[in-house]
């Protein structure tokens, strides 16, 4: 029983012993103490870069549309010509990147998802998924 | 030897056209654009001048004029496009198109002449393959084969400026000749306007301006 109870002692003293070896030797390759200037520096690029891609290209948009097909800015004209000349909408922002666009409606004016086919499909595309905000 | 010659020919010509097919598309662009949508487009190069006007009644149909001048030969047509099959993916599309023109030549004798065209193009937003061929059906009537591959150097948004690298095979089947052209091109557009610039820098140089509103 003595016996088993200072093997315990010397496994916990080794641990607690160890245990700074082990947690420097497991951060030796990360290089973020100290910090410098130029770390934060692009940590906040990186938070900023993430807060633009998150942001949308217009302010408050209420309909989001993925679009299949859409690859090239001189064809996808037609998708933003189509839904300019619609009486319901106020603003339309194509984007390639994320093969969206972004819809802006008027004030008290709906878009239900048939029609949104019907804009998209005499645009020449297919809608892949509509999003309401 | 005539015989083979001529039989060698007609292989080439088949071999030709298949790979075009294989490769997809041309000149015309998008033949339809989307509803109530106009293009109209010009190309000026050695070996032809191209001029046409196109209006999209409905997103796979357009009606326009087409005007063609090659090896001596003006033709003009009253033309109907046809987006035979559109595939929309995520990050490509592919078309088949058809073209059929009634008209004339335009030559002092002016004979009846028909224009059929069959088009295909497959893209993403970093390359692309088009094919076309095309017949101009009169007493001597003339085949065009067109192949093209293109390449996007970098990405861009909507309404940024777009560059493409594009390498472009004509190939052009008389009753008595074929004739095979490979034409460096480099395509720009930014909005609903394109131009196309082609040179090998010798002898053939091409300029293509295309509109879509």
């Amino acid at each position: 029983m003595y016996v088993k109870k200072i093997a315990i002692q010397v496994l916990i003293s080794s641990i607690l012993l160890l245990n700074p070896i082990i947690i420097m030797g497991a951060t030796k390759n990360i290089s973020w103490l100290p910090l410098k200037n130029t770390d934060l520096q692009v940590s906040k690029n990186a938070i900023v870069k993430k807060k633009v891609l998150t942001k949308y290209p217009i302010k408050n948009p209420d309909i989001v549309i993925k679009i299949n097909g859409m690859v090239c800015s001189f064809c996808a004209q037609g998708i933003q010509k189509q839904f300019n000349k619609h009486p319901a909408v106020k603003a339309v922002v194509v984007q390639l990147e994320n093969i969206s666009v972004y819809i802006k409606l008027k004030p008290f004016r709906l878009l239900p998802k048939k029609e949104i086919k019907r804009v998209i499909q005499e645009a020449g595309y297919e809608v892949g998924d509509i999003q309401y905000l | 030897m005539r015989a083979t010659g001529r039989l060698l020919r007609g292989k080439l010509t088949y071999y030709v056209i298949g790979v075009t097919l294989l490769f997809g598309h041309s000149i015309f662009g998008h033949p339809v654009t989307w509803k109530d949508g106009m293009s109209t487009s010009t190309l000026l190069s050695n070996s032809k001048t191209e001029h046409q006007v196109f209006y999209s009644y409905t997103a796979k149909q357009a009606v326009g004029i087409y005007g063609i001048s090659i090896n001596n030969e003006s033709y003009g047509f009253i033309q109907k496009n046809t987006l035979i099959k559109r595939w929309n993916g995520t990050g490509f599309q592919g078309n088949i198109y058809t073209m059929v023109g009634l008209g004339v030549t335009g030559s002092r004798k002016k004979t009846p002449a028909m224009h059929v065209a069959i088009q295909g193009d497959w893209e993403t937003r970093q390359f692309y393959t088009q094919g076309l061929i095309q017949g101009l059906i009169t007493e001597k009537s003339i085949y065009l084969v067109q192949g093209r591959v293109g390449w996007a150097p970098y990405l861009v948004g909507f309404d940024d400026l777009s560059t493409w690298l594009i390498l472009q095979l004509n190939t052009t089947v008389t009753t008595y000749t074929t004739t095979y052209k490979l034409l460096p091109v480099v395509r720009l557009f930014k909005g609903g306007v394109l131009v196309e610039l082609g040179s090998n820098f010798k002898d053939r140089h091409m300029l293509k301006a295309m509109i879509h509103f």
